[in-house]
């Protein structure tokens, strides 16, 4: 039985809110992740979420092989977080680049992504994306494992439940999809970038990110006029980015 | 609205302490006057204890809000320094508290307690998850205050 005090709340959060304004659920939401990472010390995590035709895309992972893990998986269809969203249950794999439930995956992973461990995030009862973390290294997942992970999905749960409270279901769906839509311009920016400038994905990434914090932008609006797809606005020199 | 927001953190709390695997976890915030705040707990223990800090003025969560630092209790009924004895008399069956500071930006916000019915040695890997899961708290409460913003703020959650 938990206990929650009305009143010392109210008081704390009128603390909370002064000068606040606010930031959006992607982006708690991938500081949800970034923390899920340090917890579990797992390699990386990712979030993915599913889209009106139930079509799973990735929406955040904490480095580029997470990245090349969940665009795998919307790519192909199919993975282990694609199979715990369509079973709404846990998945798991010692090896993703061994396992033969998903023979077309490994060609498009990053050759470091090896277990991977996929939980549904759930609202209303009804799975909406899944939490994903994978291991450099293949892994026998236990049970605490995956019963952990259900734990911080709940969590995540509630992050989703407290902003539907607050933005109306249309708004927490739109801001969502947004954010779906533009991964393919970021990911394009990047590719870009790591040619021209012969970086990583991370550096890529990282500097499209911070260039965009800077400008105080979105980063799929500096990714898009990088790409030339947008009339370019205050960006003297898109190289700059990195 | 109360309802929702309390609801929310309750679950999240509950989540918490089953990660954690500790018997409770209860949050103590910062209110408009620097005073820190029992908020809520998991069970009847975690009120106990957060009651008993704000109305002896020390405890674990005290001194962890006084230093901005994790504070780890093996026995809180040994004898000070070990120990918060007059504090642990009102609440008896806890015994084991890891006191996480939560820190929003640069600025100390409140407490999230960790505790457990038996004694327990909060080693460094403990140490580091309670850290991160203080930061997940942060996160939750920065969406419920950015709820109630979004909301107006008539004083009602």
């Amino acid at each position: 039985m938990t206990h929650i005090d009305p009143e010392a709340l109210v008081a704390s959060m009128r603390r909370l809110q002064k000068d606040r304004s606010a930031t959006g659920i992607v982006h708690h939401l991938e500081r949800i992740v970034q923390v899920v990472d340090r917890l579990f010390g797992y390699s990386g995590a990712g979030l993915m979420f599913a889209e009106e035709d139930r079509t799973l895309r990735y929406l955040f992972a904490t480095d580029e092989r997470g990245r090349s893990l969940e665009r795998a998986q919307a790519v192909m269809a199919q993975g282990p977080c694609v199979a715990a969203y369509a079973g709404d249950t846990a998945v798991t794999t010692v090896d993703v680049r061994e396992d033969p439930r998903w023979p077309g995956l490994p060609d498009l992973l990053h050759p470091e992504v090896r277990a991977v461990a996929g939980v549904p995030i759930r609202l209303g009862g009804v799975p909406v994306g899944t939490l994903n973390v994978y291991q450099d290294q293949p892994h026998d997942w236990q049970e605490s494992d995956t019963q952990a992970l259900h734990a911080y999905a709940h969590v995540i749960e509630q992050v989703l439940v407290a902003s539907i409270e607050a933005d109306e279901k249309a708004v927490l769906a739109d801001q969502l999809q947004y954010a779906l839509d533009y991964r393919i311009v970021i990911e394009r920016a990047i590719g870009y970038l790591m040619g021209k400038h012969d970086l990583t994905a991370s550096q890529a990434f990282t500097g499209l990110r911070k260039q965009a914090r800077d400008s105080r932008r979105k980063v799929s609006e500096l990714a898009a006029e990088l790409l030339g797809e947008q009339s370019a606005r205050n960006v003297p020199n898109p190289d700059h980015v990195v | 609205m109360t309802s929702d927001v309390s609801s929310v953190l309750e679950n999240v709390l509950v989540g918490m302490a089953d990660l954690f695997g500790v018997d409770g976890a209860a949050l103590m915030l910062l209110d408009g006057q620097d005073r820190l705040r029992a908020v809520g707990a998991t069970d009847d223990d975690g009120v106990s204890l957060e009651s008993a800090q704000e109305s002896v003025g020390d405890g674990p969560a005290i001194e962890s809000a006084a230093h901005g630092d994790l504070v780890a209790i093996h026995d809180l009924h040994a004898a000070s320094p070990l120990g918060f004895p007059h504090v642990a008399v009102h609440a008896l069956p806890v015994h084991s508290v890891l006191s996480v500071p939560l820190v929003e930006g640069s600025e100390l916000i409140g407490v999230l307690d960790f505790y457990a019915r038996a004694g327990r040695v909060w080693d460094s890997a403990e140490a580091e998850a309670g850290s991160c899961l203080g930061e997940l708290m942060v996160i939750v409460l920065q969406v419920l205050a950015e709820t109630r913003t979004e909301r107006g703020q008539d004083g009602q959650l």
